[in-house]
């Protein structure tokens, strides 16, 4: 018998395979890919023989943990070694090398990565179950507002788009201004960019009298690079500003585009199962997470990348399994929240853990605030202080009264994230404003340290 | 080693509620892939022949991703040759 299929998947036979049937494809490719990588490259193989590991001892998908992990100190620390750039991660002959990208640095030294066309071709298999699963469809103009240089950003995205048979209008190096003109020229359907960079171009859509909501006809949103889309405040104001359903995604330079949301919007993304293997790991004692209701840190595998593998890389990002599967029947699991933060952005202040998207979220609740904030945290004396600037939202009379709102504000911040907050009002439009990835949270304690 | 990169033994199907479908689907992407292979082969080095055919190699392995490694079939990893040894 044929089974129904339906056009709310890409592939409906991998997206809706029960999970006993995804676990053991998963298992399968996990092997092979890990046999891959002990055989070719050196530093995988180093790793593995120094840790005792040898591919044979595979023979459940629970022994994925014998393996060692990967990082981002591991792929720096072999770059600019033969074969150039790359060094002994490279698997495949340097020849079959068609693509050149890197990491945006923003955690220390830029890393290389290298993709053979048959992991280009990957990239944009993995966007188009994406694509497909925001409700992409041919019918669809899209523009990609970014920038099309060395970081992989929305590079994949566009191929994908094109596979998909839509209508891609490339906003290379056009000016924000020349942007939404194009925008609203061309009548373009859907658009791709940071959460940043979706409400700074509805703030200069405004500057020129255009209501994104009203005046364009974008009614899709991707986003990606920051968590931004799966904060729900900061989603709203997307939406509402762009009249626009606006959607996440996860991903990055070494590991691929590992997660999206669906139309339902859950409240959260859906690992790509079928294209990675994820594993969560418990933040305090690294032990396996399976279960809902523990944060924890995503180790992540790539199983169809081969020129440079993707195996266990440690992604830093921290995310909790869902409890409830989606509405939408695909049966790969849901990271609830999206990405939550960052391992290394989660810190201690004044003895508390604070996740600087807890900030976020209460901020851009506000509508009486505008949409940047800054927050630092610095020493005073032996005590931890933390300061948080925010600007009144724009259009809004100066009378108001902003002793009160900072009353309201710092009453929600501590009911959210247990802190006091020294606040401060400035002028609209004083703080600083990004095209990409925002640096909203600055901790100064290490440096003066 | 019993789990070499390039697989040589294949394993059963997985089951899967499109199982008809997917074996017919599986043998056009094997014919494809072997057709492409061949005019690799015979274009013995004229590289308007050997790129698009890799290209096509490229875009079949996608197909391979989605459709015949529920097959349980054994293939190389790399797209452009059919023994990654030969690498």
């Amino acid at each position: 018998m044929k089974a129904a299929k339906s056009d709310r998947y890409w592939n409906p036979v991998l997206e809706t395979l029960p999970p006993e049937q995804l676990r053991e494809l998963q298992f399968r490719k996990f092997r092979r890919i890990v046999s891959w990588a002990y055989e070719r490259s050196r530093l995988h193989r180093a790793l593995y023989q120094e840790a005792g590991f040898h591919p044979g001892d595979l023979h459940t998908l629970e022994d994925s943990v014998l393996v060692p992990k990967v990082g981002k100190a591991h792929m720096r620390g072999i770059q600019g070694k033969d074969p150039f750039p790359y060094g002994d991660a490279l698997c495949v002959p340097i020849e079959r090398v068609t693509e050149f990208r890197q990491t945006s640095g923003t955690t220390g030294q830029a890393v290389y990565q290298a993709d053979t066309w048959q992991d280009w071709e990957w990239w944009a298999e993995c966007w188009s179950y994406l694509l497909y699963a925001q409700g992409y469809r041919a019918r669809d103009r899209v523009f990609l507002p970014f920038g099309y240089n060395i970081f992989v950003a929305f590079w994949a995205a566009h191929y994908a788009a094109e596979k998909m048979g839509l209508e891609v209008v490339p906003g290379g190096v056009l000016d924000t201004e020349a942007r939404v003109a194009k925008m609203q020229e061309l009548e373009v359907s859907a658009m791709m960019a940071t959460p940043t960079y979706v409400l700074g171009m509805a703030e200069c859509a405004q500057r020129m009298g255009i209501d994104p909501a009203y005046d364009l006809m974008v009614r899709r949103i991707t986003c990606a690079g920051e968590p931004g889309a799966s904060i729900p405040a900061t989603k709203s104001r997307m939406e509402e500003a762009w009249g626009a359903k606006v959607y996440d995604h996860c991903g990055a330079t070494e590991i691929g585009a590992w997660g999206f949301e669906c139309q339902e919007q859950p409240g959260g993304i859906h690992v790509n199962e079928a294209l990675f293997l994820a594993e969560v790991e418990d933040l305090e004692t690294g032990r396996p997470v399976t279960e809902p209701g523990t944060k924890g840190r995503l180790v992540i595998t790539a199983l169809d990348r081969i020129a440079m593998p993707c195996v266990r890389f440690d992604s830093k990002d921290v995310v909790e399994w869902a409890e409830e599967p989606c509405s939408c029947g695909r049966s790969f699991r849901l990271c609830k929240g999206g990405v939550l933060g960052r391992v290394d952005d989660i810190t201690k202040v004044k003895g508390v853990l604070l996740a600087p998207s807890a900030i976020e979220e209460v901020v851009r609740s506000f509508p009486e605030l505008a949409d940047e904030y800054e927050v630092v945290v610095k020493k005073k004396g032996d005590l931890d202080e933390i300061a948080l600037r925010v600007e009144p939202a724009p259009g809004l009379p100066p009378e108001r009264d902003s002793e009160a709102l900072l009353r309201k504000l710092q009453h929600q911040l501590r009911l959210k994230t247990n802190l006091a907050y020294r606040l401060e009002m400035v002028e609209a439009g004083t703080l600083p404003r990004y095209a990409l990835k925002a640096k909203r949270f600055k901790d100064l304690r290490k440096i003066e340290a | 080693m019993p789990n070499r990169w390039t697989e040589t033994e294949a394993a059963p199907p997985i089951a899967s509620p499109y199982a008809e479908i997917l074996a017919e689907l599986d043998r056009g992407v094997q014919e494809i892939k072997q057709a492409a292979f061949r005019l690799k082969a015979a274009g013995e080095g004229i590289q308007a022949v050997e790129r698009n055919a890799d290209r096509i190699l490229a875009s079949t392995r996608m197909l391979e991703i989605n459709v015949s490694d529920m097959m349980g079939r054994p293939r190389s990893l790399a797209s452009w040759t059919e023994d990654d040894a030969e690498l």
